[in-house]
């Protein structure tokens, strides 16, 4: 079993994954990278409700697995990624809504 | 499509908290559920039609060629990898139990597949979800023998699937070598770690940053050959969208 929490706490911050990461260097945007998500995994999977960039961050993840290769900690970040989306999407009223 | 339906009421409350266009996510979403029962509602331009034909036969024929026995089943029911990728699991389970048992009523053992996403779901993902899930799963990649090529310098755009979860990345590379095809590479824009996502698997969540993403690895791609060969229709489509001074190929268009 994944403990997606203890993955997230794994994380050093070093960086190193934004660099390979397709919608980081579209966009730019933290919340569109790795370390970004993983961030934002954590708020889903541990606070009550979350912005509506929580969810904008976690569904727009490829899947793609850059990130991954280059994590000097091993991070699973999709999996993680993928457990904090399915436990958002199992009741998406936690998702404010933008103002 | 009946049984979609309050998924993709879900989908579309959720997508629009994203902040994607209503319109054009109820469509792609029913498109999307059209697809996964098999109706179709948003029907494929005639000229995507040919193409995805002018492939699937040529794959039928190599495997014909390699003396590999199989069949097409008439109804065949998608993998739901959709599902699965978007991130609705627990209907992606519900999905691929009943397609396992379709598969066990039709006498399946083995499935042969054409893409990444459909293999990567069925090998890897099925067996966490269906209990008892028995059926072999093969690649088309690993049972043909091309002998020809119609092209002879490419770039591979790798699938991420093919290349970092279904450990393909050296197989394609290596049927290109066998019919004499020279593919430009550069550790950082085709190597395993580096090679770039074409967007596509947000294209219904986040076209605009899909098309970005699309263009930025175009940009890359076009660097090292006016031709691309692509392994999976989802970067075919999506990098097909994104312009450029370039040529897209299916490997299946290419070796025969
Ligand atoms: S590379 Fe790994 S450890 Fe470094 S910031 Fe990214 S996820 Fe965290
Ligand atoms: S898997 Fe997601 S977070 Fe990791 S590099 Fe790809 S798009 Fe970025």
């Amino acid at each position: 079993m994944l403990d997606a929490l203890a993955e997230v706490d794994k994380c050093a911050r070093c960086g190193f994954c934004e660099a390979v990461c397709p919608t980081y260097n579209a966009l730019r945007m933290r919340h569109y990278g790795p370390r970004g998500r993983l961030r934002m995994a954590r708020a889903a999977l541990a606070d009550s409700s979350v912005s509506s960039l929580v969810l904008e961050s976690l569904a727009t993840c490829l899947r793609c697995r850059a990130c991954e290769l280059v994590c000097p900690a091993s991070i699973r970040i999709v999996d993680v990624i993928m457990e904090a989306r399915r436990r958002l999407y199992e009741d998406p009223r936690r998702v404010r809504r933008r103002a | 499509m009946y049984q979609l339906a309050p998924l993709i009421a879900r989908a579309v409350d959720l997508l629009e908290k994203v902040g994607a266009s209503s319109g054009g996510m109820r469509a792609r979403l029913a498109a999307a559920g059209a697809k996964l029962f098999g109706g179709l509602i948003l029907k494929p331009s005639e000229e995507e039609l040919r193409w995805a034909e002018r492939i699937l036969r040529n794959i039928a024929n190599m495997l014909n060629k390699a003396g590999v026995q199989f069949g097409v089943l008439k109804d065949e029911p998608y993998s739901g990898a959709l599902l699965y990728e978007l991130g609705f699991v627990d209907e992606f389970a519900d999905y691929a139990r009943e397609v396992y048992r379709y598969f066990k009523e039709h006498g399946v053992e083995e499935v042969i597949t054409v893409d990444p996403h459909t293999h990567h779901v069925l090998e890897k993902v099925y067996p966490e979800f269906v209990d008892g899930f028995d059926i072999k799963v093969v690649s088309y990649m690993d049972l043909v023998k091309p002998t020809k090529a119609n092209v002879s310098k490419v770039v591979i755009h790798d699938s991420c699937l093919y290349a970092r979860y279904l450990d393909r990345y050296d197989v394609y590379r290596r049927m290109l070598d066998s019919v004499g095809v020279v593919h430009v590479e550069d550790p950082y824009v085709t190597g395993k770690a580096y090679s770039g996502c074409c967007g596509g698997p947000i294209e219904s969540v986040k076209p605009d940053v899909a098309k970005e993403v699309a263009k930025i690895r175009v940009r890359q791609l076009a660097r090292l050959s006016d031709v691309v060969i692509t392994v999976c229709p989802i970067c075919y489509v999506n990098l097909s969208r994104a312009g450029g001074n370039i040529k897209i190929f299916d490997l299946a268009e290419v070796i025969s």
